[in-house]
């Protein structure tokens, strides 16, 4: 489903370029749990930046589903940001203006969803997290916990194919971390393709496939 | 979705108080500034727009040239009404009327008298006709046809005859009491307009009677080279034709009858009436046009100035919303979608901050009572209003919300949305405009200031500047032409000299100084060629030098019973280049007579002080002049006095309601615009100054506090708070000084050509500027300086912990 060919990414500095990725080829498959490990800097967030086509500024071939991105013009790559990706953040980046509610139908308001149908698809994923009871709370109301909880109901609300996760569990502690990676693993079972980037490694025991990174560069790709 | 948006809009604005303070109060300002110059400006255009065919509706204009000076006169002379429809083609209707003044009327039947009853004209039918109104009672089509008719509109039909119906009155007597008297009968009664209109006239005479001949010396009715701004014509062109298609016609008319002269050119020109209302009409004066861009102008600026804070705040602070920004970005919004959400926030801010203008509105028609036209009402539900409203609220949410929707929506989710966001290296657009902005504010702060001080000092210097004359306790009355007579007069100056506290009175053509300016033409009659000098000239009696306090410098005051005059230095002056023999007991031929020149009096100030001093006689002519100057005795209470006098007059003239009026008075009048200018650019300024400090104080806020880190750190590393200040003004202090640079120069460009109209003046007041310069310096600097010693405070190991 998503191919990437001799990716590069580097900055200009004043004497050298300095290569944040160098030399991806990789192939995800529909239904897979990856994981992108590696210590800080080493080039996750950006790689999943290229994927969930949030970041242009890269050389090398990047395809989804066999049609090349850099052929697509700007409106075809917006709507394929909008129909194929739903995004989780460490700091959770709720808008902290809406309520929990508002949050999670912030992506169905720009996918031109009926209101009648944003109720149930939201009542469903309220439900679903058992957060019924705080949907008209505030962000800065909620545990963290909480707030990584209604990221994942947001990225998952517009129904999208792939899921992209940096550091999904970063600013969680451990018991509040297992909870969100076994919503991410029953999520992959119903068939929703996961990429996340990590540096805990029992995270990795939750995916199928585990991809370690180093200096830019692939360096190991397990299968679990 | 737009509900979406609404909702954070709302939630931001409860948020941020002092930004939302900041941007409706600066708003606020900016829209009821606006609404009132709306309404002044819609109120002075609505006059005479209802109109069937107004638009083909023109008033015949005659320009008189005499000496290279032109003079432009609503009139015309009275036999071009007579022969314009045979001479000039393209005309579809004509009407000729002629405004008469101080008319006193009495009703037979009551025997009540109605003095001073001032909208009453001579018209002819067609005036009812190019002008319809409705007709309560009588035939429209006979009315005023015949001699002693008269049509009045309901509202004096009901002063004159009250509780009787329109019916009733028809076939009634009146009196009318002027130069003529004339007993005549009501033809018709007719509806007042309801509209605006400058048509304020509420008795139609028959025009039969101006044309009668015992009248037709007295209106100059056969006369071709005499004006009188009474006598009125307007034409209605036919279809299709323009002013321009009937020149050629005039002219030819022009040839005709005007009998050419030397120095002297006739014109007739053509005024739309839609620009009736914005000259001097029917003695009323004209609108100013002038006046109406100078209140568009400044509030254009106070609106452009509240529009610039707000720009300025929101794109320092939209760093505070690129999160935001960049979620709704990965959540799959476009950018057209963040600039509509953008916008419709801002769109939020201005409807309140509109609602809060209109509120304003109130306090400021207070404020400009005396600028606003005295029968303007401001409804602020009419359709014009609605309008314009509408159209506030476009302009300044798209021009104050465009911008910063752009810089918003432009951030990357990629780069807001890591750990952290920094300000960008280089040159930064949205920094550049910011600073810009900011000294744009304080630019036009400056400059309103500066204007004030100028324009104040210069009043003051006007109206503090020796005259040359006495000022204090003087009182005059002009008594009308049409009822004194000699007889008269001098009864009633008797009665006034016997008051205890008077101490001199003097019959005048005028005070020694006033608004009213004569001037005419002197011979000299020692010189052989006879050269002729043009003056200034009033009439007066042997009193008058005495009473203005003014000495006589060479030769004598005029004695009486003789044809005298007096000359000023500067005609002396202009004699003593021209004429070798004496110029005291010499003789200047003055219309058609002849004056020995009796003495010189010293140059003094007869007209505003706009005017340098003209060269002047004043010859002694006390029968023809009608204004009594009075010396009140130095203790008098002047008010006690005028009412005193007031009594005198009344049982002397019982039709007179003027009463005497005061001197200094009329004095100060001379300056009444200058005055308004003063008024209205001292509002401009203060709220040019309270929108920028108040911008600046949002905007620093702002910007010091994303300081505190950097602050925090040279504190720990050794520097004192003062060091710490000077780090944090000093880029405000650069800012500032380009601000009142920017400021002052056009500011002293302007004022230096304002001040080029007045004769007398102050020289260009710097010491001023700079003192305008340093304190709104100051002022800025002490907001700056609140922020930066609230951050310098700050104990520098709680910031770091958090970071």
């Amino acid at each position: 489903m998503i191919k990437l060919e001799e990716v590069d990414k580097y900055v200009e500095s004043r004497f050298q370029r300095v290569f944040i990725l160098k030399n991806i080829n990789l192939t995800f498959n529909q239904g897979e749990f990856i994981t992108l490990m590696g210590p800080s800097g080493v080039g996750k967030s950006t790689l999943l930046n290229i994927i969930g086509l949030l970041d242009q500024e890269y050389e090398g071939k990047y395809s989804f589903d066999g049609n090349s991105i850099r052929g697509m013009k700007e409106k075809q790559r917006s709507a394929l940001h909008k129909a194929e990706f739903g995004y989780i953040f460490q700091a959770y980046h709720l808008i902290d203006e809406l309520t929990v509610y508002e949050n999670i139908e912030t992506p169905l308001l720009y996918r031109n969803v009926s209101s009648q149908e944003r109720k149930s698809i939201i009542a469903e994923l309220l439900d679903r997290f058992q957060m019924v009871a705080k949907k008209d709370l505030f962000p800065e109301q909620l545990s963290g916990g909480q707030q990584q909880l209604v990221g994942v109901a947001r990225a998952i609300a517009g129904k999208p194919k792939v899921l992209l996760a940096d550091e999904p569990t970063g600013n969680l502690h451990s018991v509040q971390a297992k909870e969100i990676m076994e919503v991410f693993q029953e999520l992959n079972k119903e068939g929703t393709t996961i990429i996340q980037a990590t540096h805990a490694r029992e995270n990795a025991d939750f995916g199928t496939r585990l991809i370690e990174m180093l200096d830019g560069k692939i360096a190991n790709d397990i299968r679990i | 979705m737009l509900k979406n948006y609404l909702l954070i809009a709302f939630r931001n604005i409860k948020r941020n108080p002092l930004r939302t303070f900041v941007h409706i109060f600066g708003l606020a300002l900016g829209v009821a500034v606006c609404t009132v110059v709306f309404h002044v400006v819609y109120h002075e255009n609505s006059f005479d727009t209802f109109h069937q065919d107004s638009d083909r509706i023109y008033q015949v204009n005659t320009t008189t040239s005499f000496l290279g000076e032109a003079a432009t006169n609503g009139g015309v002379p009275v036999p071009l009404a007579q022969v314009i429809e045979d001479e000039v083609s393209g005309i579809e209707q004509k009407t000729f009327f002629y405004t008469l003044w101080d008319v006193n009327v009495r009703n037979p039947e009551t025997d009540y008298w109605y003095p001073n009853h001032t909208q009453v004209t001579y018209a002819d039918p067609a005036l009812l006709q190019m002008f319809p109104r409705e007709w309560l009672a009588g035939n429209p089509k006979t009315a005023l046809q015949d001699l002693n008719q008269v049509v009045l509109t309901e509202s004096v039909a009901s002063k004159f005859f009250p509780e009787q119906s329109p019916n009733q009155i028809i076939g009634k007597f009146l009196e009318y009491f002027f130069l003529d008297t004339l007993t005549v009968q009501v033809a018709g009664v007719v509806a007042d307009f309801e509209e605006k209109s400058d048509f304020v006239f509420t008795d139609f005479l028959s025009i039969g009677n101006f044309y009668q001949e015992r009248n037709i010396d007295f209106y100059n009715v056969e006369q071709w080279d005499n004006v009188n701004s009474s006598s009125q014509l307007f034409l209605k062109l036919s279809e299709g034709k323009t002013p321009k298609d009937l020149t050629p016609d005039f002219e030819r008319l022009i040839a005709k009858y005007l009998a050419s002269e030397e120095g002297i050119a006739t014109q007739f020109s053509l005024l739309p009436l839609s620009e009736l209302h914005f000259n001097q009409n029917f003695d009323r004066p004209g609108a100013s046009r002038v006046v109406l861009y100078g209140l568009i102008v400044i509030g254009g600026i106070i609106l452009l100035l509240a529009s610039l804070n707000f720009i300025n705040l929101e794109t320092a602070q939209s760093i505070l919303r690129a999160k935001e920004v960049g979620i709704r970005k990965t959540l799959g919004s476009s950018r057209t979608q963040l600039i509509f959400q953008s916008i419709t926030e801002t769109g939020l801010l201005v409807v309140l901050s509109i609602g809060a203008g209109i509120a304003g509105c109130e306090f400021l028609t207070v404020y400009f009572h005396d600028f606003l036209p005295s029968d303007m009402v401001i409804n602020y539900s009419s359709s014009e209003s609605l309008m314009f409203v509408t159209g506030l609220f476009l302009i300044l949410t798209i021009f104050s919300g465009i911008f910063p929707a752009l810089l918003l929506s432009a951030y990357s989710p990629k780069k807001t949305l890591s750990r952290d966001l920094k300000v960008p290296q280089g040159f930064s657009f949205g920094y550049f405009i910011q600073r810009n902005l900011t000294v744009v504010q304080f630019a036009f702060s400056i400059a309103f200031v500066v204007a004030v001080l100028t324009v104040s000092s210069q009043v003051d210097f006007l109206t503090n500047k020796e005259l040359g004359f006495d000022r204090e306790q003087i009182l005059y009355v002009r008594l009308p032409y049409s009822s004194v007579t000699p007889e008269g007069k001098r009864t009633l100056q008797t009665a006034i000299n016997q008051q205890s506290f008077v101490q001199q009175s003097s019959f005048a053509s005028d005070m020694l100084a006033s608004s009213g300016i004569w001037t005419s033409i002197v011979e000299v009659r020692a010189l052989s060629d006879k050269p002729q000098l043009s003056v200034q000239v009033k009439a007066i009696d042997e009193n008058f030098m005495d009473l203005f306090g003014v000495e006589i410098v060479q030769g004598q005051n005029l004695s009486t019973h003789s044809k005298q005059l007096l000359i000023n230095e500067t005609l002396y002056q202009q004699l003593s280049n021209i004429q070798k023999t004496d110029i005291i007991g010499g003789i200047l031929n003055y219309g058609e007579e002849e004056y020995e020149v009796a003495g010189v009096v010293p140059n003094v100030h007869t007209r505003t002080l706009r005017e340098s001093i003209l060269p002047m006689i004043f010859h002694y002519r006390p029968t023809n002049s009608n204004t009594l100057n009075v010396k009140v005795s130095k203790g008098k209470n002047l008010t006690i006095a005028k009412s005193e006098l007031d009594a005198v007059l009344q049982t002397h003239f019982p039709l007179e309601t003027e009463g005497f009026r005061f001197f200094d008075r009329e004095l100060e009048s001379f300056y009444a615009t200058d005055l308004k200018l003063t008024k209205i650019l001292s509002m401009a300024s203060f709220m040019a100054i309270v929108i920028s400090l108040l911008g600046l104080f949002a905007l620093t806020s702002f910007t010091i506090a994303k300081k505190t880190k950097e602050i925090s750190i040279r504190k720990v590393l050794g520097a004192s708070v003062l060091q710490l200040l000077v780090g944090i003004t000093k880029s405000y202090v650069i800012l500032i000084s380009m601000a009142v640079l920017l400021g002052i120069i056009p500011a002293w460009l302007l004022l230096d050509l304002w001040l080029s109209e007045f004769a007398y003046r102050i020289p260009m007041p710097f010491h001023l500027f700079a003192i305008a310069g340093i304190f709104l310096s100051l002022l800025a600097l002490m907001i700056v300086s609140i922020h930066g010693l609230k951050v310098a405070h700050k104990n520098p190991s709680e910031v770091l912990k958090i970071e």
